[in-house]
């Protein structure tokens, strides 16, 4: 299962789709319609996906990036909590 | 049937949809048989046994508050206790109790010998003699009326989601909510499969992949060395944690999807600020079922200092024993009930140290501090609970306290399996474990199923990062630990 490296951590092309899913994510945060952003977040993880596919990532670096990404949207969803607190 | 399997994924939804299709008097045969199917797909003759544990447990209840004589109550009950254990000690404990009493008697010049009987050990045997127990007691102690109808009383002992790992439920929570009729509602559908997408998102993403370097040091124990040790010990308090309360939170989340509210079974216990609070945290079901079964009738602690001292090692020695036949089990549950005792003499000393040195009982610092110890004597302990034999147990705390080599370092951690990859893949797992724990224990929020559509990604996430890890997993799908309990 973790048999390759570094894909992700070293693809410019992994980190422009991380920041583009931390920028959808701060936009969902602050903008109204937020299923805009949504569905913008969606397309762009479905691209990323597509793109480890081709890259012949491994199970581990697709877990990677959706963890990666689960993390972005948790932490927004940590700061709305503490905005409604 | 283990909830990680392809068979799982298509009995679930198919019990549910005739669950809620169904008229009422057909949905507890429905229950009842479904959790026998589940249960008679580990081995179909281990049916035999827990329905006959639920037989002497239901006809002795009923007898018990029939009759007014209170040595015939004693007595009924006494033969709940003496079948119902007697059947757990022979599959669980007859080879360990042989072999130890073998090895005792030549340690004395004997030359005994034994061949150990090819038990199977019945999966969640543990589980529903403790269920049915405490069912019977609280009949015997007038806490409860007993349940007339064998059906009800069937399923509440082998309702599926709980039936082979807890939560241990008790009568009086679970067999009314059975007898309701539950009708598919959106919030308990919501939260319901939000919970079952962590739990397997636990068990599946993280605990099956921390197994493999915990595996490359406990199935090692020769070549381990003391960071090693360390790591792989670090490394498997979080793996059984993820493993068992994954477990937990998909039964929970089964249940919920039908309406039915078990009990919560862990409460964030590695939050945990002595051990006496871990163990209010860490398998709730079995450390409140021995408090109100084992400690309180010994006495708990309105006795003598002494005397509750002893109750409590005890206790953790029985809890020790119960979750396995080895050595190894039973000086995990002592140490553990040696750590409260030591606690306990400590209290009043460490009180008045933090007084002297100004530190406020409700300060960052101190909390944060005794969560680091409290940690750290839970992974020690974990190392008795972990190793394979009383053996190996020796080996690993030889080679925990002599065999350290700073300069190996980079080869411990290579042979252990762990990548860059593997390290960041696990150090996000449990950042999102511990931000879902506090998302989840804002029960006014979680408990609104239809709550923000976030959260509905978020789950949806989990559960996708699951399927993937199973479908693609070498090994196929892996049981949990507390099965083999």
């Amino acid at each position: 299962m973790y048999g390759s490296e570094n894909l992700i951590v070293s693809s410019p092309v992994m980190w422009i789709f991380f920041a583009v899913t931390a920028i959808l994510g701060f936009l969902e945060y602050k903008l109204p319609h937020k299923w805009l952003w949504i569905t913008l977040t969606v397309l762009a993880q479905t691209a990323a996906v597509t793109v480890l596919l081709f890259a012949g990532a491994m199970l581990s670096e697709f877990l990677l990036y959706v963890l990666a990404v689960l993390f972005i949207r948790l932490c927004y969803i940590m700061l709305e909590r503490r905005k409604a607190v | 049937m283990i909830f990680n399997s392809i068979e799982f994924l298509i009995f679930y939804p198919l019990v549910l949809l005739l669950y809620f299709v169904l008229p009422k008097q057909f949905k507890w045969p429905l229950l009842l048989a479904a959790s026998y199917i589940f249960y008679a797909v580990w081995n179909p003759p281990l049916i035999v046994l827990i329905l006959f544990t639920t037989a002497v447990s239901y006809v002795s209840a009923i007898i018990i508050e029939k009759t007014e004589n209170k040595r015939r109550k004693k007595f009924w009950l006494a033969i709940t206790l003496i079948t119902s254990l007697g059947v757990l000690f022979f599959f669980k404990y007859f080879n360990f109790l042989a072999d130890s009493a073998v090895s005792l008697w030549n340690l004395f010049g004997g030359e005994a010998d034994f061949i150990a009987l090819k038990l199977i050990l019945p999966v969640g045997i543990s589980f529903y003699t403790f269920q049915t127990l405490s069912y019977v007691i609280d009949v015997y102690r007038g806490d409860i009326k007993a349940e007339r109808h064998f059906g009800w009383y069937a399923l509440f002992v082998s309702f599926f989601p709980q039936l082979v790992a807890g939560p241990i439920e008790r009568p009086d929570h679970l067999l009314p909510q059975l007898k309701e009729t539950h009708k598919l509602e959106a919030d308990n559908a919501f939260v319901g499969l939000q919970k079952m997408a962590i739990g397997f998102f636990k068990k599946i993403v993280v605990a099956d992949l921390l197994a493999e370097f915990v595996n490359a040091v406990y199935n090692s124990p020769e070549t381990a060395t003391g960071l090693g040790i360390v790591i792989a010990s670090v490394l498997f308090s979080v793996q059984i944690y993820c493993d068992f309360s994954g477990y937990t939170d998909i039964a929970i989340g089964c249940a919920r999807v039908m309406g039915i509210r078990l009990m919560q079974n862990f409460d964030r216990p590695y939050r945990a600020r002595s051990i006496k609070e871990f163990w209010a945290r860490w398998h709730i079901s079995l450390s409140t079922w021995f408090r109100d079964y084992l400690y309180i009738p010994l006495g708990g602690n309105r006795c003598s200092k002494a005397r509750h001292y002893f109750n409590l090692f005890v206790v953790f020695f029985v809890s020790g024993l119960w979750h396995g036949a080895s050595w190894t089990f039973v000086i995990w549950g002592c140490l553990h009930g040696i750590y409260q005792i030591i606690g306990m003499m400590t209290k009043k000393p460490r009180l008045a140290l933090h007084k002297a040195l100004h530190i406020k009982e409700d300060s960052l610092f101190l909390a944060l501090w005794q969560r680091f110890w409290t940690f750290v004597l839970v992974c020690f302990s974990w190392i008795f609970f972990r190793a394979n034999s009383t053996a190996d147990l020796g080996v690993l705390l030889k080679n925990l306290f002599t065999g350290w080599n700073l300069e190996a370092m980079s080869e411990t951690v290579s042979s252990m399996g762990i990548t860059l990859t593997a390290v960041i893949v696990t150090v996000l797992s449990i950042v999102i474990l511990s931000m879902l724990d506090s998302i989840c224990s804002d029960t006014a929020l979680y408990e609104k199923g239809t709550a923000s559509r976030q959260y509905t990604v978020v789950w949806i996430t989990l559960a996708v990062a699951a399927a993937w890890c199973l479908l693609l997993s070498v090994g196929g799908a892996s049981a949990f630990i507390y099965f083999q309990f």
